[in-house]
């Protein structure tokens, strides 16, 4: 659980930066795509993992690309495979094709024959997601082949063994639906030398449906970017201070610095005496988060008390704008501070 | 059952190896020496013409590309270099040694055969010592045919046994595309995607050569048609593994001298 805040003190110190923009990004649904294609530029001497969209024929590098994978592969094992245990959910991107699934490969067909030595290499390198990962093949007669697994930890062994010139495909599984990043090198030896041509490592990003909420709003924002620097909840990447958490809560714009739809503070008459208000908007998708408005009588404080009586509540469409009054009437105070604060689940 | 007539030496060796495995007693007499023969023969890839190329190794697919209104099924290598296409008719696609295993104890495998029983297969799975042999649907151009589908259908299997087609999986249960082994009918059929491929477990019952007619057919949207290929045939070359096409011989030789001192005995 996380806790994001906004205080309106805050209000008068905005650092305005210009917003970020999103770089273009293509979302792999159904397509023939091998994923994992090694890219040999020999003028350069560079080697590179880049997507290979055998479909429409087009290269995208990890940070331009997503997998991703329907709810409908969601699977329960049967009993008698090493993936989990028999009842355990799987999310199964299939080694053959199925219908509106996207079809993830692994090439080094453009690696030139005499170029390379067999096999190459693709490395695991990192997991960043809410489960775990694996990849396996379902060989000739029924049996598991698997390559990797990151259960048990990510050693040497979790890798892929690609032949020069080669092309294969795997059962690409994850344990949990969610956003994972997954890195990978690429590595080969070329012939007539003795070692590793290396490729950086490059993560490639999965959409495993469905995503929560919080994750949805991100794809949404920022489909292809992985830095939690921009797209995580205490990032604030349009630096206007108010965290994405907090944006997503209030359904406001990430990407642009700006205080428009922020909430604001007003005094409403109950039984012939002023209160303070607060008042704040409220995405109605975003629901795996708390909204509390809290008040203080002075800061800084670790007294901050939660305020619970609702004045008002406005429906907009999309989001809901609510009116939380104080306790305590303006005649019984010296002055009150007011924070929004927000827990994603 | 949509199976042709098996001809020549072939279908001699076929009903020979058919007999060991389950109907010894139906077997016809022939002549012993044509059956030598076979056998002999099959090691050399008997009934095709000496001089096409032999396709043994590395990705290649059954191609499936309509233009000009017409169908053009062929065999791709397109990652070969320098690339190579080759009309069915002009290649052939050969089943190698390392093709050749055993039918599992898995029932759900028994479509290919009887547990035990050797098998070839150009697996699904890439073996470097094999064709890595796939539908190719790539060259389809989206939005010409009907959900961007087109159906490759057997049509009709020529050779000394059965001829499967399936994939398996990720659980490990395979899914049979298509099966000569139950007859043929219209299920035994493959879907493929335009602008797709799609890799399968190539399997064959017997050592021999195979002459296996696929249609390729689907519904053109624009012209609100449906459009079919024809049967258009390929040739497969099942080579088993060195010293074994003697011993099949030699078992249906001992096969066939005790059915036939059976049928005189009677």
């Amino acid at each position: 659980m996380q806790n994001h805040f906004l205080s309106l003190l805050a209000l008068s110190a905005l650092a305005i930066n210009s917003p970020h923009v999103a770089a273009e990004c293509f979302q792999f649904t159904q397509e023939h795509v091998d994923l994992l294609s090694f890219q040999w530029n020999a003028a350069s001497g560079t080697l590179r993992l880049m997507a290979s969209d055998d479909t429409h024929g087009a290269l995208f590098s990890g940070d331009q690309c997503v997998v991703v994978c329907p709810e409908l592969m969601k699977f329960t094992l049967p009993a008698g495979t090493p993936f989990g245990n028999e009842g355990d959910s799987l999310w199964i991107l299939p080694q053959s094709p199925y219908a509106d699934v996207p079809y993830v490969g692994v090439s080094a067909e453009t690696i030139p024959a005499g170029g390379f030595n067999d096999p190459l290499t693709i490395q695991l390198k990192r997991v960043e997601g809410p489960g775990q990962f694996m990849v396996w093949q379902s060989t000739t007669f029924g049996s598991f082949d698997v390559k990797i697994d990151s259960r048990n930890g990510i050693g040497t062994d979790d890798k892929l063994t690609p032949l020069v010139g080669g092309h294969e495909h795997y059962n690409w599984g994850f344990t949990t639906s969610g956003v994972y990043r997954i890195y990978f090198q690429a590595s080969g030896v070329r012939v007539g030398e003795t070692t590793n041509t290396y490729s950086p490592e490059t993560p490639f990003t999965f959409h495993i449906l469905p995503l929560k909420p919080f994750e949805m709003w991100q794809a949404t924002n920022w489909p292809c970017e992985s830095d939690s620097s921009i797209i995580g909840p205490v990032a604030d990447p349009d630096g206007d201070a108010a965290a994405n958490a907090i944006e997503y809560s209030l359904g406001t714009d990430a990407k642009e610095a700006t205080t428009n739809g922020w909430p604001v503070v007003s005094l409403v008459l109950t039984n012939g005496q002023k209160y303070g208000a607060f008042t704040y908007t409220h995405a109605k998708a975003a629901t795996d988060c708390v909204c509390e408005v809290e008040v203080a009588s002075d800061i800084p404080t670790t007294n901050w008390q939660v305020l619970n009586d609702i004045f008002a509540t406005v429906d907009n469409g999309d989001t809901e704008t609510i009116t939380i009054c104080d306790s305590m009437p303006v005649s019984a105070t010296r002055q009150r501070f007011y924070r929004l604060r927000v827990t994603l689940r | 059952m949509r199976h042709s007539q098996l001809s020549g030496l072939g279908r001699i060796s076929h009903g020979a190896r058919r007999a060991i495995l389950a109907q010894g007693n139906q077997l016809k007499p022939v002549n012993l020496f044509t059956l030598a023969a076979a056998g002999a023969l099959a090691l050399a890839g008997p009934g095709r013409a000496a001089d096409l190329p032999v396709l043994t190794t590395g990705h290649t697919d059954v191609g499936i590309v309509y233009e000009n209104d017409a169908w053009n099924l062929h065999i791709g290598q397109h990652e070969a270099v320098p690339p190579a296409e080759y009309a069915p008719s002009e290649a052939v696609l050969q089943v190698g040694p390392a093709s050749q295993t055993t039918i599992p104890a898995n029932s759900a495998f028994s479509f290919l055969g009887v547990a035990g029983s050797p098998v070839y297969v150009l697996p699904e799975v890439q073996n470097n010592a094999l064709l890595f042999l796939g539908f190719g649907s790539e060259e389809l151009t989206a939005g010409l045919f009907l959900n961007d589908e087109v159906t490759m259908s057997l049509q009709a299997v020529r050779g000394p046994g059965q001829f499967s087609v399936y994939d398996v999986d990720p659980f490990g249960n395979p899914t049979v595309l298509m099966n000569s082994g139950d007859g043929i009918a219209a299920s035994d059929s493959v879907i493929l995607a335009a602008g797709g491929h799609r890799h399968v477990n190539w399997a064959f019952s017997d050592p021999g050569t195979y002459q296996i007619e696929f249609e390729a057919s689907g519904f053109l949207t624009e012209a609100n048609q449906f459009t079919s290929s024809g049967p258009v045939t390929y040739t497969f070359e099942v080579v088993p593994e060195p010293g074994t096409v003697t011993l099949l011989a030699l078992g249906g030789l001992s096969c066939l001298a005790l059915t036939l001192r059976r049928r005189s005995q009677r």
